[in-house]
């Protein structure tokens, strides 16, 4: 498929539906999965995602096809039923979308800052990558470790965008992914201790901090290290949540909260709240598309499935809450920007605002000072994921983390389960650390309706919150349907 | 695509796909997995409209090259597609040195005859976009009923298609279904209480399918939710579930352990208790693989063996475990035809094993009434639990919510309770079913199954 045969079916869908606009995206994306499972390869998966989505739009509703046949013909015959499927939405809708023609975009990009790109690199390379990292992280868990498990996973491919604007896009979608995961057998159960990195990086970058040797090692001395730990005590205590808890906690809790479709069917808390102060002045949140991968790690994400430049969206500036992320529809209903937040899981899906990469705005402090400053409460680390609801009562568990007293850390906490109300706790924000890191990877991803998982970036510096509750189930109502698995 | 030649031409590529990889190593165990589906799909939320028409297929091909296991799968049924992917299968299988020492051969048929696939109505062929559309929109419309119901989510989507299975050892077989979905979510909020609930209609076919009070019947539910008070208490209490909410309960009591894989792999709770008693006497329960109405009824397997009946507890006591080709071999069983293809899509990945329907063998005499009228203190069960995907399939502790739980008091139903944490270990519990009730409903969720009380889960609200 090249993008001029995506260009000319598009203009020729023009002549034969009567549709206010149409845009055709081409995914061809190829994804891998290794996993090896203590002596025994368990998978080594492929799989292909190859063919066209088309969303044609009328009176400011939509109407979605899709096919993976890629002749004109087909093409051409899935635009036709998505415009009829159009028409019924536009008879049935009651919310008008409509946005207006702007100028076509045109462009080609490729991540030039990858020096060794996946599809170049041989399958026997990858399975030797989990190799060097198994015995190490069985030996670094101890004598008691019953499980030892290594992933590699990696997503890549071509994406083609037209509209009927004329725009032309053409770009790379790189993600990979390394991780190992140790369990180990304690006198209560089954405890593990995991690492692993990942994001829109090249197969270079597993090495050093990131090499399969570093990743083992932490994952079994963090795992036997659970052995030892304690339950962290219940309650609402002092918390130094670390970057990825703060990136989790801060897509999960809130960034859902800001996407746009929630906000058009009035079902989010933020709703009506441009220009409020929600949070504490210190509280600066970014949903940024392309962030310094070489520097900060996360997706690179140039452009969204609607070929809207994606921008680094300001969602809360000092506490302020400033946009939504939106889609052409809502930045036109909202009389917002264009952010670039319309995603789709793949090609048989029509986008809906899904978010890049979001993280909170580093603050000043050491990493040393930080634990300082919490003085008596919990430094909790990582986390699996967790659980929101459209009210913003959130459930997450960290993995681990230490207790912390007189600025010092005393002892390791077993796995403990934070919530609370988003809003609440960002303004319980004292402060950050200096540097940030952002996440994203293969494994996991977001979930949003039937579209998981999507692989997203997040982080944060790390961040002193004041109060968070700890322990306990939140048990709240109206659980909706956005999980993170990360 | 055609329901009347989709078989044959699925069937018919799937063939050339096998050709040309038993060409290429013509020693290898090779499977090819095809499917079509054909859907359209209108969601409704606050007025906006997701509408979806389009045919979907993919292709899932597995390599067994001297036990060397591969698998590699793509979006399409293009011969050119299938190529590809047989390509790709067959250089992992080269590049890999592990060996399955347990893989014993790919399914082979052994001239069983033929199954049901369930329920197929062709009608459901001329169900356009534009009646599902107005039917998504007649369910929010009939949500409205009242201005406490701040939103409302209605959908409806009608689907159908086929797949089928061609390998290396002799399966050549395939099997279509044709679904009709409606469903609608309402939420209700007065002060600072906000619930919610759905209802729903799903069949196999046209003339069954019904959404006239489907709106009107969650609205009600959800307005009814905001009588709500708290329980105040934490006590061990009889649990009644109702259907839906007893479907989740059967099948996080029963999938897991009575699954071939694990007990071959060492995390069921049921190992080595076949003929052991594991429930109440009264409980006797089929997983029901040809139940003619069910969703999950097709004609094979997700490795084409013919769907059968099995009986995996009967007067209490573990009859059989669900098994596929592989784990049967390990377990020297035979094959139950529980091999299924769970990811989403299907074909994106590997075979694994699952119920068909749980079939509960309902009681002649116990009316949902006088289960009800029987109970002086405890609750009452519908819809969803928060949390029960999470109870620990080795242990079985769970630990669930249920939001929408009711109070019953001196045999009746008083008002619906705030969130209530149900607690207890899972497994055990089938020990505890104090009463099966004689109103047996087929749940969307794989189960059959009337009322259940079960009493010794700790109770806290």
């Amino acid at each position: 498929m090249d993008i001029d045969l995506l260009q000319e079916s598009t203009n020729k869908l023009e002549g034969k539906i009567n549709a206010d606009f149409i845009e055709m995206r081409y995914d061809d994306l190829q994804l891998r999965t290794l996993l090896k499972e203590n002596n025994n390869w368990k998978e080594i998966q492929s799989k292909r995602r190859k063919g066209i989505a088309v969303t044609t739009y009328l009176k400011g509703a939509m109407g979605f096809s899709s096919t993976p046949v890629l002749t004109e013909e087909a093409i051409i015959e899935a635009g036709i039923r998505a415009f009829k499927v159009c028409q019924i939405s536009a008879e049935n809708s009651t919310i008008d979308l409509s946005f207006s023609a702007e100028k076509p975009i045109v462009g080609r990009y490729s991540l030039d800052y990858i020096k060794r790109h996946p599809k170049d690199v041989e399958l026997s390379e990858k399975t030797d990558l989990l190799e060097r990292g198994m015995a190490i992280a069985r030996e670094s868990g101890g004598k008691d470790v019953t499980n030892v498990k290594g992933l590699y996973g990696e997503l890549y491919g071509d994406k083609l965008f037209t509209n009927s604007e004329g725009s032309k896009l053409e770009y790379d979608f790189v993600i990979t992914d390394l991780r190992f995961t140790v369990a180990n057998r304690g006198v209560d159960g089954l405890v593990t201790g995991s690492d692993g990195y990942g994001g829109s990086v090249g197969f270079e970058t597993y090495n050093n901090g990131y090499s399969p040797e570093t990743l083992a090692k932490n994952a079994g001395i963090w795992s036997k290290e659970q052995l030892q730990a304690k339950a962290a005590p219940a309650g609402d205590l002092r918390c130094l949540a670390e970057e990825r808890l703060v990136g989790v906690l801060a897509h999960e809790s809130f960034g859902h909260l800001s996407e746009a479709d929630f906000i058009v069917s009035r079902g989010s808390p933020l709703t009506d709240r441009i220009g409020e102060q929600i949070a504490n002045e210190n509280v600066t949140i970014f949903d940024e598309g392309t962030p310094d991968i070489r520097k900060y790690g996360g997706l690179y994400l140039p452009f969204d499935d609607q070929g809207s430049k994606t921008s680094n969206t300001v969602i809360i500036e000092n506490g302020i809450l400033k946009g939504y992320l939106n889609t052409r529809g809502t930045a036109s209903y909202f009389e917002d920007q264009r952010t670039g937040n319309a995603r789709a899981i793949n090609f048989t899906f029509p986008v809906i605002p899904r978010m890049k990469n979001t993280y909170l705005k580093p603050g000043s402090m050491t990493d040393d000072e930080a634990i300082e400053e919490l003085k008596e409460g919990i430094y909790a680390i990582r986390t699996s994921g967790g659980q929101v609801t459209e009210s913003g009562d959130f459930l997450f568990k960290a993995m681990r983390g230490y207790y912390v007293k007189n600025g010092e850390i005393q002892y390791p906490v077993k796995e403990v389960s934070l919530s609370g109300n988003i809003l609440q706790l960002l303004k319980n924000i004292e402060g950050g650390t200096k540097n940030l890191e952002l996440s994203s990877g293969y494994f996991g991803g977001c979930g949003k309706g039937d579209q998981y998982p999507l692989p997203v970036g997040l982080g944060g510096p790390k961040i002193l919150f004041s109060k968070v509750r700890f322990g306990g189930l939140s048990g709240k109502k109206n659980q909706s349907n956005v999980q993170m698995n990360f | 695509m055609d329901l009347e030649t989709i078989k044959d031409d699925l069937l018919s590529v799937a063939d050339s796909g096998l050709k040309y990889a038993q060409n290429k190593l013509p020693d290898a165990e090779i499977e090819l997995y095809l499917s079509q589906n054909n859907s359209i799909i209108v969601e409704i939320q606050g007025g906006m409209v997701i509408a979806r028409d389009a045919l979907y297929s993919g292709t899932a091909v597995r390599v067994y090259n001297k036990r060397k296991k591969s698998f590699a799968c793509t979006s399409g049924t293009s011969l050119e597609n299938i190529r590809s992917t047989i390509d790709e299968a067959i250089s992992i299988s080269d590049s890999i040195s592990y060996i399955d020492e347990r893989f014993k051969s790919l399914y082979t048929p052994n001239g069983k005859n033929p199954s049901i696939e369930g329920i197929i109505d062709p009608n459901i062929q001329q169900l356009t976009s534009k009646s599902v559309g107005e039917e998504a929109n007649k369910l929010v419309q009939d949500s409205k009923i009242d201005p406490r119901i701040i939103s409302i989510y209605g959908s409806r989507q009608v689907s159908y298609g086929a797949f089928a299975i061609s390998s290396s050892s002799g399966t050549n077989s395939a099997s279509r279904y044709t679904i009709n979905v409606g469903e609608v979510t309402a939420v209700a909020k007065e002060g600072n209480k906000q619930n919610s609930a759905f209802d729903f209609c799903v069949t196999r076919n046209v003339n069954d399918f019904d959404l006239s009070t489907t709106g009107l019947t969650a609205s009600k539910k959800a307005l009814n939710l905001l009588n709500s008070k708290s329980l105040n208490k934490s006590d061990i209490l009889p649990v009644v579930w109702d259907s839906i909410s007893a479907s989740l309960y059967l099948k996080t009591a029963l999938d897991a352990p009575i699954s071939g894989k694990n007990v071959v792999e060492g995390s069921s709770y049921f190992a080595d208790k076949i003929g052991d008693l594991i429930a109440v006497k009264s409980l006797e329960v089929v997983d029901d693989g040809q139940l003619p109405e069910a969703m999950t009824t097709n004609a094979i397997d997700g490795e084409g063996a013919p769907s059968q009946k099995t009986t995996i507890i009967d007067k209490g006591m573990l009859k059989s475990y669900l098994t596929d080709s592989y784990y049967g071999h390990l377990l020297d069983m035979e094959t139950t035809a529980n091999s299924k293809r769970i990811a989403n899509p299907a074909y994106e990945g590997l075979p694994d094993i699952s119920s068909n329907t749980l079939s509960v063998k309902p009681s002649s005499t116990q009316s949902f009434e006088k289960i009800i009228q029987n109970i002086d203190y405890g609750v009452y069960l519908t819809g969803f639990l928060l949390g029960i995907g999470h109870t620990n399939p080795v242990t079985g502790d769970m630990s669930a919510v249920s939001p929408t739980a009711f109070l019953i008091e001196k045999g009746e139903i008083k008002y619906p309770l705030e969130a209530i944490n149900i607690a207890g270990n899972i497994y055990k519990s089938l020990k505890n079913i104090q009463t099966i009730g004689s109103d047996v409903n087929l749940t969307p969720f794989g189960v059959k199954t009337p009322s259940l009380v079960v009493d010794g889960f700790t109770v806290t609200g």
